[in-house]
Formats: structure tokens, sequence, C-alpha cells
């Protein structure tokens, strides 16, 4: 993967008059995994959010290889911590994906077995997304955002209420875009073998951002 | 009684043999009521998505003027539009006034806050992840919409047959902003007024069978595809 970098600068969020966070800088390169940590409501999905584009910060701005980030450009994949399914198959889950994309109709067909391989639900394709468990939907949504190419993974809680089963296919998943050399930021209360994975981590704690190398 | 039987067997045999008047009073209608529909449609699904996923300044105003259109008569609408386009009117020189395009922009002004109202609803059923989702997978704003309206189509497909059936039954605005003029502006309804006050039921109840008949076709189109789509997500 080619380097990139995504870049906060005086970046400040909050409610009303009362500010969440305030972030006078931040970094995040290609090939790098960081684990945000913070108390619940300290603002960590407020972040992921914001630096995903979702959002839009009281002040500052979220820079991706030196431009704004834009949401729908697919460089930066925010994930929620309860995906959601559109109401299909899990492959025309994928497939919508690449819908209004350019490429020639087998090729796209290519990609979404490769996803669906790369994912392990190739034994669910034709399976209606909603009756997934919750590990395969969260394989799901990785696959839909591998699909994207992203250079920025935004990973909010992935192994909260999954079984042991739902959380090793999840850290095999993460591992493998660590070797790809795509950049992760993920939050997660539960320390194990997926923060395992992270190379440093940051400390949000009110309201300011700390880090600290692995 | 009898004469309601004569009338009902006179009736049937007026569609069957396919009278040219009231096939015509019919296409009418269908012409004047789809073109407001198709032409409102897509209006109302904008609004109703952006209501639903956007908070803003005036929001809650916007909804509440909506609903507030929703109790407007349709005979209102109609005292509007013939103030508007008649010869003295601000809009006169347009001279829609007793004209198809008339009754559709009167029509459209029915069904827009109908069908607002349902899909905003529709659209609030809708978890903001998946609007979120979609954004953050690259799509469009328009690819998004139309992903989130797939997820709620049977709404959607419910909001558009209850708004047509609304704007093909109404009366009031039609009469006074098309005129029942024959051949032209005459429609189901104000042909079933006109016919009724000259004591003639035949082409009356005609008219009231294509009516119901069509509420029910609607209505078995939406239990179907509601049906299929619950069995398809039971396997």
């Amino acid at each position: 993967m080619k380097y990139a970098e995504l870049k906060a600068i005086g970046l400040q969020h909050g409610f009303k008059r009362e500010t969440l966070w305030q972030i006078d800088y931040l970094q995040l390169q290609a090939g790098e995994c960081v684990h945000l940590r913070g108390e619940n409501g300290s603002g960590k999905t407020t972040l992921l959010k914001v630096l995903a584009g979702l959002q839009r910060p009281s002040a500052g701005q979220v820079l991706i290889n030196q431009q704004p980030v834009r949401l729908g450009d697919g460089r930066c994949c925010y994930l929620h911590q309860q995906p959601y399914m559109f109401d299909k198959t899990v492959r025309a889950n994928l497939a919508q994906v690449l819908a209004s994309r350019p490429g020639a109709k087998h090729e796209k067909c290519e990609r979404v077995e490769q996803a669906l391989h790369w994912s392990g639900l190739s034994h669910h394709a034709s399976q209606a997304a909603r009756t997934l468990s919750g590990g395969e939907r969260q394989a799901l949504a990785m696959a839909r955002a591998w699909l994207c190419q992203p250079q920025f993974w935004l990973l909010d809680e992935p192994i909260a209420s999954l079984d042991e089963k739902g959380i090793e296919r999840c850290v095999q998943l993460v591992s493998q875009l660590r070797q790809s050399g795509a950049a992760i930021l993920m939050t997660s209360h539960q320390q194990g073998a997926l923060t395992a994975l992270c190379d440093s981590q940051w400390q949000l704690h009110q309201g300011k951002l700390t880090t600290e190398g692995g | 009684m009898n004469s309601i039987s004569e009338a009902t067997t006179a009736a049937l045999y007026l569609l069957i043999s396919g009278d040219a008047e009231l096939w015509g009073i019919i296409l009418v209608s269908f012409r004047v009521s789809l073109s407001a529909l198709l032409i409102a449609f897509p209006f109302a699904m904008m609004l109703g998505f952006v209501l639903s996923f956007w908070r803003f300044p005036g929001h809650w105003f916007i909804v509440t003027l909506n609903n507030t259109l929703l109790a407007v008569p349709t005979v209102v609408i109609g005292l509007t539009l013939v103030l508007l386009f008649s010869r003295s009117g601000p809009l006169g020189d347009l001279r829609l006034l007793f004209t198809q395009p008339a009754m559709i922009i009167g029509q459209i002004l029915i069904c827009f806050p109908l069908l607002v109202a349902m899909l905003h609803m529709a659209y609030q059923g809708v978890s903001r992840h998946a609007w979120e989702t979609a954004r953050t997978l690259g799509c469009s704003r328009l690819k998004t919409l139309w992903l989130i309206t797939l997820e709620v189509r049977f709404a959607v497909l419910a909001a558009a047959v209850t708004a047509f059936g609304r704007i093909i039954a109404e009366v009031g605005c039609a009469m006074m902003v098309g005129g029942n003029i024959a051949g032209y502006t005459r429609t189901i309804t104000t042909s079933i007024a006109l016919e009724t006050t000259k004591g003639e039921y035949v082409q009356g109840i005609a008219l009231g069978i294509v009516l119901l008949l069509l509420a029910l076709g609607l209505n078995l189109l939406v239990g179907i595809s509601r049906g299929r789509s619950v069995q398809g997500a039971a396997q």
C-alpha cells in the first residue's frame, strides 16, 4: 500500500457550548495500528466519525494526504460497533459497494467472490445478511469496506458483544489488514488478541488526547 | 332495490361493452392522477429523506406546516388555484384554468403533503447507521437515498398507493379547476357527481366500480409484495 497520512489539526468538537474534546494535533500513517482508549462517553465514537468525515467538527480540520477529508471518496472507512446490514443477501451487500463504480461486470463479480473468500463468508453468500451472527456481520462489514480499498480503517468496538469465535475471526481479518499495510484506528474496551495487534495507544481522557508507544 | 340491481347490471354492461365515453373518462382520470403522482413523488421523497436524516433550523416548522397542509380540504386548494389562474388572477395569463395541467397542479398540491408525511415516517424507521454505512462505503448522496429507499420499499410503495388513491378519488379541486369538460377534464369523480345530480346512476355506478376495483388492485399489489418480502426474510 502506498504512503498515506491522516492528520487532524486544531480539532475540537462539542455539543451546544460544552466541549467534548479538543485535539491540537493527531497523525495516523499507513501501516500504523492504533488502539484508541477512553471511558464511555469520552467521545471516541465521535472522534472516529469526525475523522471519517461523517460528522463535522466544531473547529479544525482533518486532512488525508494534505487534502480535506471528503465523505464518500472511500479513502477512509468507518465501521460501526453494530454494523448495518442492508436487507439483501451477503453477496448483494458486497455487490452494491461496487455497483456505481467503474469496471466490467465480470471483474466486479470476481472482486465480490474475493471479498467473500477474504472474509470467510463464501458459505453464507446466498444467505440474508440480517440472519448472520454478530461475528459474521462484523466480517461482512469489513468485507464491504475491503472492496473500497480504503487507506484508513476506523473500527468502532469491533469485538464488543462477540463470542470467542467471532473475536477470533475479527482478529484474523484485522491481522490481514495489518499485513496489507493499511492504517487502522480502533476503539475497544477489551484487552486481548485484537489490541495486541496495535503498535501504539491513544488515550482520550477529559477531552484531551494523549499518545503512547506500544 | 330493483332499480339498484338493474342500474348495477347496466353499469357492468357499460364497462364490459367498452363504452368510449366511459373509458375516456377513466383514461383522463388516470392520466391526470398518474402525472401528478410522478411529478410530486421524487420531490416528496427527497424532502421526506432530508427531514428524517438531517436536523436544521426550521426543521420543526416544515414538519408542522406539512402536517397542517394534510388537513386542508381539497376545495380550499381548488379555490386557491381558481383565484390564481382566473383571468384577473396573478397567473391568469397562463390560461391554465379548466385545463388538465391545472388539475395536475391541484392534485400535486393535494398529494405532496401526504407523500412527505408517509415517506418521512418510512425513512425514520431506518437506522442512521444505514446512511453512514452507505456514505462511508463511497456511495454518493443520491445513491444513498436510493439504497435507503430500497430498505423501506414497501412503505414507499404504500405511500404511493395511498397518495394515488387520494387524488384519483378527490372531487372538489378537480371540479373547480377542471370544470368537468366532457372528453377533456371530466374525471371519474366529477362525472359521478354530475351524473348523480342528473339522476343518471348507471355511469356513476360503473365508474364507482372502477374506483373500487382500482383500490382493491392497488392494495393487493402492496399485500402481495409485502407477503413475498416476509416470505423471503423467513427463508
